[in-house]
């Protein structure tokens, strides 16, 4: 089928084109431009812009020269990383944390959304989601220092654990207990916060389908099973490959505050590790180039996922 | 019109977002740019150099000058600007030179101040941040150097150095410089550890125990603590553990900042590598099983060390003279028979003498240090002002304060202060008076004088503490500071970063069991496989380069 002529407009080419439908769309929709302005500045000014600043993880960065005059070294600081003693402890550390938060964190909020959606009492479900939230606006600091105290040999999760007969132990001095410590406590910090996306999902299905599944005879847990689910895959999907793009970015602040050389076996992650070298004379450049590993692993990651995804369902992020 | 008002509505927030965002950025962009406009003046200035007849001080001068450094938070309590306090303005009338403060705001602040081209007069800070240390700043031309102008303009601070050539030979770079002013904690001639075992007393009165002196009665005491029903009978925060135990075995551990390293017989060697390590972890394993030191040992932080302290769910730990105030103080409200004593450090037989004593240098090289910039058009007069805190009455004021006001002298000539600063009548603590009429609230480009601190005890525990504690205190193994060379430090610093975290991780290894003693050797062999046999060597190179200077 040939293109339809318009009378008295040219296609010359499809960049003449492209910029065309671009000036016609914002004659008609300039607000819109304007009001997406500043969040794209924002991330030109904050987040591309500085990308030029990861040459430092090739240089030997100065100071006192800047990023111009500082002499390249190549591969000098990935190699001093990956060359590192514990490079295969602390890869192994950050991807292990990272896994088991996938596979217990990411469900807990979903799990949570499903539940609350359930109850009928609109007042407690409120009330509920509200306190659900607060932890997260609680700072690192704090919860780490709340829970330094609840887990020391006298402390609160010892008390209990006597009560029911066991023995009391020193848990964060305990290699063991510590992924658990973590993870339990992220998911306790951050479960009300993230299942915030959820309900939005949720509540945008259509109730029609509930009342033609009631009438086929459905009990809640297959209306939860069939309707539900199916309906919050796309947000559930989008969110877990987001995750996998994060796999090797475990936050060093919660560990610092957590771990101690008892556990360093499997607390230090890639984050701490550089935290204390990056820390003896600010070796930024050794910093940035850690930093950019880590970004590139997450990237080839984030990109299989999505391939992956979009094989699977049709629900990707591109 | 709805729809147009709807429109322009959404224009105007359009706009006011846009603006707000460009803003922040310029606004973000200011506050690191440096407030140095206000540059020394270049009007002609007349000083008297002559220090023989007549007296330097005050200078007459118009010059001001630029001082830039960080706020401590005893000054910025109840100051907004150094330049606000009694000291400061006590200092620029004895001088005669007019000073403005300018104050870091944030961690970045030094690292950006480098990178501007017009620095301040006078900057004051921890050059170890500059990458490859003050030597390389003054070679970035950045700094300048006092060997030609310090006769002249700093004569104090020149005669001092002749009067302490130990101390100089420390100060002085490698390469002959004598780069700004540092900071000298004491002069070497009054020698009290800073820090010792701490022990309660009134416990030990109940059990009929002596203060331990041998490693053999602080089992018995820590024993019998147990059997009084103390949980934790020895407890220490995070940084302060293991360490005195150890030195009664003749080995410094990695806690307390030496990284480990200390001299026995002119040659530097690694504590947690010595053979007598064996031995002490043998004991200290035992202990712990015997549940005569703090379970939660690893995890506990100062908070809840000091909770246990005070509750006496802990009867000792390691810790400072100042301490013993607040432990006594705060612990006999609830129990007027707490009694926390200092105990003397701990030796193998009885008779011994412990030589590692927690002293330090009076000059590291990684303190503070006050540096004239090139910057400066005036650097004879930055000298000059730098070098009234090394003069008599400059050290005087840096140390005590204001005559009557915050000290007195009594008939054997000996200085004290008042109770305007033991016993603030606004309730400031001691600190926070030092941080308005002294300068030693925290190091300085001065030397403290080590009287100051005997001056803050109240109770006769502390008193007894220094004296226990210097008695016999050798500062013969301390290492003196030491520079190592850009390259040495930066493979220095980065096989002790794996080292430290091994050898931290072991030793909690073995005191909980989870690693056998039988396993020691695997241990050795691992840490010469970390190279810590390179590190000794840099530090010994470092050491016999001291030894020639």
């Amino acid at each position: 089928m040939s293109r339809t002529v318009v009378p008295g407009i040219v296609h010359k080419n499809s960049l003449s084109a492209f910029v065309n439908k671009a000036g016609k769309d914002f004659k008609k929709n300039w607000v819109l431009y304007l009001m997406i302005l500043p969040v794209v500045a924002y991330y030109i000014i904050f987040h591309y812009w500085p990308m030029y600043g990861i040459q430092i993880g090739f240089k030997d960065f100065n100071i006192a020269k800047g990023y111009m005059g500082s002499p390249w070294v190549g591969l000098k600081y990935f190699q001093q990383f990956f060359e590192s003693f514990y490079f295969g402890r602390v890869l192994r550390n950050t991807l292990m944390i990272s896994i088991y938060e996938l596979i217990f964190g990411f469900p807990a909020p979903i799990l949570f959304a499903l539940l609350l959606n359930e109850v009928k009492n609109r007042r407690f479900k409120k009330y509920v989601q509200t306190i659900s939230y607060m932890p997260h606006f609680i700072s690192a600091v704090v919860i780490c220092g709340i829970i330094l105290n609840f887990c020391v040999s006298d402390g609160l999760i010892n008390d209990v654990i006597a009560l029911f007969g066991g023995e009391r132990s020193s848990l964060l001095q305990d290699m063991k207990n510590f992924r658990t410590i973590f993870i339990a406590s992220g998911i306790w910090q951050n479960l009300g916060f993230n299942s915030i996306i959820y309900f939005s999902a949720i509540s945008t299905v259509d109730q029609e389908l509930y009342q033609a599944a009631i009438m086929d005879g459905a009990n809640r847990f297959r209306q939860v099973w069939h309707i539900t689910l199916p309906s919050i895959k796309p947000t559930i999907v989008i969110l877990l490959i987001l995750s996998i793009g994060s796999l090797l970015s475990v936050g060093f602040e919660k560990i610092i505050l957590l771990y101690n050389p008892a556990t360093y076996e499997v607390a230090d992650v890639i984050s701490s590790h550089v935290y204390r070298m990056g820390l003896q004379k600010l070796n930024w450049s050794y910093g940035a180039a850690v930093g950019l590993f880590n970004s590139v692993a997450n990237l080839i990651l984030l990109i299989l996922a999505n391939r992956i995804s979009r094989k699977v369902s049709e629900v990707s992020l591109w | 019109m709805k729809k147009t008002l709807l429109k322009a509505a959404c224009f105007t927030i359009a706009i006011v977002t846009l603006f707000v965002t460009l803003t922040a950025c310029t606004e973000g962009s200011k506050t690191g740019s440096t407030t140095l406009s206000t540059a020394s003046s270049t009007t002609s200035a007349t000083v008297t150099t002559t220090a023989g007849n007549e007296p330097v001080y005050p200078l007459k001068t118009d010059v001001k000058l630029t001082y830039w450094s960080e706020m401590n938070p005893n000054v910025s309590a109840n100051y907004k600007n150094s330049g606000d306090t009694p000291f400061t303005q006590e200092l620029a009338k004895r001088t005669g030179i007019q000073v403005e403060y300018i104050h870091s705001t944030t961690d970045e602040a030094f690292a950006l101040l480098m990178a501007v081209n017009e620095l301040p007069d006078i900057i004051e800070y921890w050059w170890d941040a500059y990458p490859g240390g003050a030597a390389k700043a003054v070679a970035d031309e950045k700094i300048i150097i006092l060997n030609e102008i310090m006769e002249e303009y700093a004569p104090n601070y020149t005669k001092w150095l002749k009067d302490h050539p130990e101390i100089a030979r420390q100060i002085r770079w490698d390469e002959g410089y004598y780069i700004g002013f540092p900071a000298v904690n004491g002069d070497g001639t009054i020698n009290i550890p800073f820090m010792g075992p701490e022990i309660r007393k009134d416990l030990l009165d109940k059990l009929g125990l002596a203060v331990p002196e041998t490693v053999d009665e602080w089992y018995n005491a820590l024993n019998g603590f147990k059997d009084l029903g103390i949980a934790a009978p020895y407890t220490g925060s995070k940084g302060y553990r293991t360490d005195f135990i150890a030195r009664a075995y003749g080995i410094s551990l990695g806690d307390m900042g030496t990284g480990g390293m200390y001299v026995v017989d002119k040659k530097v060697v690694y504590g947690p590598m010595q053979p007598a390590y064996k031995d002490f972890l043998t004991t200290w394993r035992k202990w712990y099983a015997e549940g005569l030191i703090d379970k939660d040992i690893a995890t506990v932080d100062a908070n809840l060390t000091k909770a246990k302290i005070l509750d006496g769910g802990a009867a000792s730990t390691i810790a400072y003279i100042s301490n013993l105030q607040t432990y006594n103080n705060t612990a006999r409200e609830k129990l007027p028979e707490y009694k926390m004593v200092a105990a003397p450090m701990p030796v193998l037989k009885k008779g011994d003498v412990n030589k590692l004593s927690y002293l330090s240098n009076p000059y590291t090289p990684s303190d503070v240090l006050a540096v004239i910039t090139k910057s400066c058009k005036h650097p004879d007069i930055a000298a000059r002002f730098l070098d009234y805190l090394w003069s008599e009455e400059g050290n005087l004021l840096a140390n005590w304060g204001t005559k009557d006001k915050t000290f007195t002298v009594d008939a054997d000539g000996k200085h004290h202060y008042t109770d305007f600063v033991l016993k603030n009548p606004d309730g400031w603590s001691i600190g926070k008076v030092k941080g308005g009429y002294m300068r030693n609230y925290a190091s300085g480009p001065f030397v403290q004088d080590a009287l100051t601190g005997l001056e803050t005890f109240q109770i006769p525990e502390q008193f007894e503490a220094a004296d226990l504690w210097s008695k016999n205190a050798s500062k013969e193994h301390v290492l003196p500071p030491l520079r190592r060379t850009a390259e040495e430090d930066e493979e220095y610093t980065k096989i002790m970063e794996e080292v430290k975290v091994y050898s931290e991780e072991a030793l909690l290894k073995f005191m909980f069991g989870t690693m056998s003693l039988d396993d020691y050797d695997k241990y050795i062999v691992q840490l010469k496989s970390l190279k810590i046999d390179r590190a000794v060597e840099i530090m010994q190179a470092a050491y016999e380069r001291y030894l020639k200077k």
